[in-house]
């Protein structure tokens, strides 16, 4: 599956069009009193449409699309009611974002179009400043807090386009100091041969003092001295030069430095607004709490602050309701009246760790493991052999909540379910421990940088290529002797566990190498999830300063980002999630080929049921299942990979996931039951989600069946496939 | 443009321009000049921006095609590159590092501004800017060949050499209308 490839544009399209109408349905609704989702609903509508438009690379609709997604957040974090006038701008926002996504991306669009967006961009940014600035979290009092004026955006974004602009240039004169310096290194040879003219002029001198001609050897000590001072002259130049060369190298090595500090603020500025929060949520929830923060003055990439902001504030909302107890309770407890919060940041391991710990009741694990029974998500006994961290697991599920009655601050909509993406979108992870107190303590571990990582350089089809270090489980060379084929793939032994292998060459659609080292492996993934990817040869550990790519290539397919290596040659760094779902789809699309995998003599008379997830456990799990009552089964790794299947082959059913990237579920049964060759169809959902809303939003898409996954592993599955499709033969 | 001329290149600019040219100061349009495989072309000196010696190139992955895309570092900017020889459907020597008649690197890597950003693309040799009256040019012949056809408005001599002029505007255009 290309990005450019035109049918995902109108699947954008498409989506669009339908986001649009949910867009205006909500602000209509929102108009005459919001339901609590009302403004979630148009942050979720706005927000997948500014993902699918980059997706696409249609930035004009990503800008309107983002704004739009602005005004719902500031409304939503002031929890201001918009005014009619309000919603007048944000309905007139919706039309243009529907007319810019209608558009062909790459048409240029006409004057009075950009002039309608240039205009309604403004406006959106003016309401999501405006409730800003009047919001009571922003009042007088906090005079700290007035810097977050309106309008933060836009400074900070040109100030990071100057400051890609004085990398850029600090980068080329670093290279073009080194290149001097390989130049005016006083290097042996000049001594070798200076020592050897000496050498030369002692054997002419002995020679003429043989033959006794006085004029003669006048004649050679004149010459030996102007040679002599030739090199002295040429060696006090060297050396003149090599000094000089250094310091202009260090120089510009601090200047680099320097712009590369210009990129990190500090983390007490990204927190600013957690105080405030703090106490508001407190207020409403009658609790007390007091935030206790450390570490304000680590410094913090720019864009890394940026997007811990939220996570970190649904932690902090999440600790005060769920976390600490109302006074009474506490005083009951032998404890303080008043909570602690604690946020902290520090730098360890070349990482940044943030943590948010409260000393409030605790997480109570036994709760969640009946919970866990509860909704079906694994039977009893699997759960009294879970370990502690298994269990908080399952806390960072979609939709998975303790809570039981629906509050406002918490336990409803976005849960840690999106702590955990947006940490991980950023290469971070997140996890829950017990705190001594007995509280509840998240760690989050992010990169210091966007900007610079290290990673494992690597030649592919002889150009340099770049792995993120934090991504390479492992490298390793692999004799031919220890790789095995298994129906036309190949594998080797890695810890007792074999792991498919591949070609970088082949994942990347580029020539293959003529010169390659053996089977040089890099290993991504873990587990079930790890592949081997075979490269030509490994260069070495580099740190990278990663630069965009040029806007109009919009993503390009398991790339994530360019750099300069130290000659000033590009190198292109990997996205190792993007590459191991290119490298599933691969292997897939082989499967996809029934004259292949499927044992002749039954293909022709057996039913064909497609499997669409995106965890390769799930996926095998359910083809082994329902192989196993003779249907074929063919898989695709996501909702996009599906619907392509979906179209190219014929099947008796589909059986999909719902949270898949690039595509998800939904959209995949909704596209299938639009389509009137596919219709007919039979769909069925499996999935986590078990919420009577997911439920019926998959129903409402159109699919048949809906089954969570707490069932899918028992008999319910396969008998609901024979109901659908009758039996295999 | 740091690389020591040969003799005969010399020899060959030096007549260029010692040659008498009526009118040069007069003349109000100028091109640009150069050479990818056996044809010589002129782009409109207004979409030049930077003329640099040839430099390796970075390949995009899943983004072949005619245009071979890819990545080259001009000044620690990283400009995208596109095949000029391959949207012209052009036979040109290797599109970095190729060499002149006579043997020596003559190829650049020139960057041209489009209305969406700067795009990089390789020639085999660059003769330079040549200035021209309106009048000077002629129709393309409809014998012309390949793609050059649809893409070159006219046809100028400069010196020994006939040169197809080609539309700069279409020329950036349909490369970065086939990258996305």
């Amino acid at each position: 599956m290309r990005i450019d490839d035109p049918s995902l544009f109108a699947l954008f399209q498409l989506e669009a069009q339908s986001q649009c109408r949910k867009l205006t349905d909500e602000l209509l609704v929102l108009e005459h009193g919001s339901t609590p989702n009302t403004l979630e609903e148009l942050m979720r509508a706005a927000h997948s449409l500014k993902g699918a438009a980059r997706i696409v690379g249609h930035d004009s609709a990503v800008t309107v699309a983002h704004e739009l997604e602005e005004c719902f957040v500031a409304a939503q974090k002031s929890r201001l009611l918009l005014t009619s006038a309000d919603i007048d701008v944000l309905l007139r926002a919706v039309d243009v974002l529907a007319d810019t996504a209608g558009a062909d991306a790459s048409t240029t669009a006409t004057a009075t179009n950009d002039e309608g967006r240039v205009k309604i961009v403004a406006e959106l940014r003016s309401i999501a400043g405006r409730e800003l600035g009047i919001a009571p979290a922003w009042s007088a009092t906090e005079a700290s807090l007035a810097r977050v004026a309106p309008r933060p955006d836009i400074q900070a974004r040109r100030q990071s386009d100057d400051s890609e602009r004085l990398l850029t240039l600090a980068s080329e004169a670093l290279v073009a100091a080194r290149a001097l310096a390989a130049h005016t290194e006083v290097d042996e040879r000049g001594r070798w041969a200076s020592q050897e003219v000496e050498r030369a002029f002692d054997h002419l001198r002995a020679t003429l003092a043989r033959s006794g001609s006085n004029e003669s050897s006048t004649a050679l000590g004149a010459l030996h001295r102007a040679v002599g001072a030739a090199f002295s002259r040429e060696r006090d130049r060297t050396f003149a030069l090599d000094s000089v060369s250094q310091r202009v190298t260090n120089a510009i090595s601090q200047l680099y430095e320097g712009v590369l500090d210009t990129r990190m603020l500090q983390f007490g500025d990204g927190i600013l607004g957690l105080a405030r929060l703090v106490r508001d949520t407190a207020r409403e929830l009658g609790r007390e709490v007091e935030l206790m923060t450390a570490g304000e003055t680590t410094p913090v990439d720019r864009e890394v602050l940026r997007r811990l902001e939220a996570p970190l504030g649904h932690l902090v909302r999440n600790a005060v309701d769920h976390g600490i107890e109302p006074p009474g309770e506490r005083l009951a407890a032998g404890k303080a009246a008043s909570g602690t919060l604690r946020v902290e940041a520090r730098h360890g391991g070349g990482r940044l760790l943030v943590s948010v710990e409260d000393d409030g009741r605790g997480i109570d694990l036994t709760a969640v493991g009946e919970r866990v029974v509860a909704r079906g998500l694994a039977d009893a006994a699997a759960v009294a052999e879970m370990s502690e961290s298994e269990l908080s697991h399952f806390l960072f599920l979609p939709g998975f909540t303790m809570r039981d009655s629906v509050t406002s601050i918490s336990g409803r909509g976005v849960g840690l379910d999106a702590v955990q993406m947006s940490v991980r979108e950023i290469g971070g992870d997140v996890r829950l421990v017990r705190a001594p107190s007995g509280g509840t303590r998240f760690e989050l571990q992010l990169p210091l940088t966007l900007s610079v990582i290290r990673a494992l350089v690597v030649q592919i089809g002889g150009e340099a290529y770049a792995f993120p270090l934090a991504r390479v489980h492992r490298i390793l060379r692999v004799d031919a002797s220890q790789i095995s084929s298994v129906e036309g793939r190949q594998h080797f032994a890695l810890d007792g566990r074999s792991v498919g292998l591949l070609w970088a060459t082949q994942i990347l659609e580029l020539p293959a190498a003529d010169d390659t080292e053996g089977e040089c492996v890099v290993v991504v993934g873990e587990h079930e999830t790890a592949w081997g990817i075979v490269v030509d040869r490994f260069v070495g550990e580099q740190e990278l300063v990663l630069r965009g790519m040029d806007a109009r290539l919009g993503k390009v397919q398991d790339v994530g980002g360019a750099a300069l290596m130290a000659d000033g040659a590009p190198l292109l760094v990997l996205d190792v999630d993007d590459l191991m779902r290119s490298a599933a789809a691969l292997v897939a699309g082989g499967r996809l080929d029934p004259m292949r995998r499927t044992p002749a003599g039954r293909t022709k008379a057996s039913k064909r049921v497609l499997v669409v997830d995106d965890s390769i456990t799930v996926r095998e799990l359910e083809r082994k299942m329902i192989e196993s009552l003779g249907y074929t089964v063919d898989v695709a790794v996501d909702g996009m990979d599906g619907w392509n299947a979906v179209r190219a082959g014929h099947y008796d059913l589909v059986v999909t996931d719902v949270d898949m990237p690039r595509m998800d579920g939904i959209e995949l049964v909704s596209l299938i039951k639009r389509d009137s060759a596919l219709r007919a169809t039979p769909v069925m959902i499996v999935s986590y989600k078990d919420r009577d809303e997911d439920r019926r939003r998959g129903l409402d898409a159109g699919a048949d069946y809906y089954l969570t996954k707490g069932a899918f592993y028992d008999e319910t599955m396969l008998r609901a496939i024979e109901d659908f499709i009758g039996e295999s033969a | 443009m740091d690389i020591p001329l040969a003799e005969d290149a010399i020899d060959a600019a030096t007549a260029y321009y010692a040659a008498p040219r009526a009118l040069e100061e007069d003349a109000p349009e100028s091109c640009f000049v150069f050479r990818l495989g056996g044809e010589w072309l002129a782009l409109p000196t207004s979409i030049l921006d930077e003329v640099v010696p040839a430099k390796s190139t970075h390949a995009l992955p899943h983004r072949g095609g005619a245009l071979k895309l890819s990545l080259v570092s001009v000044r620690g900017d990283l400009v995208l590159h596109a095949s000029l020889a391959g949207l012209l459907g052009i036979q040109n020597g290797a599109s970095a590092g190729g060499n002149g008649a006579n043997g020596h690197a003559t190829a650049r890597t020139i960057v041209l501004t489009g209305a969406r950003g700067r795009l990089a693309t390789s020639v085999d040799e660059v003769m330079g800017v040549h200035r021209y009256q309106p009048t000077a040019l002629r129709p393309v012949p409809s014998t012309l060949e390949r793609a050059t056809l649809s893409f070159a408005t006219s046809i100028i001599d400069v010196g020994k050499h006939v040169v197809g002029l080609l539309d700069g505007a279409r020329v950036v255009d349909s490369m970065t209308g086939k990258i996305a």
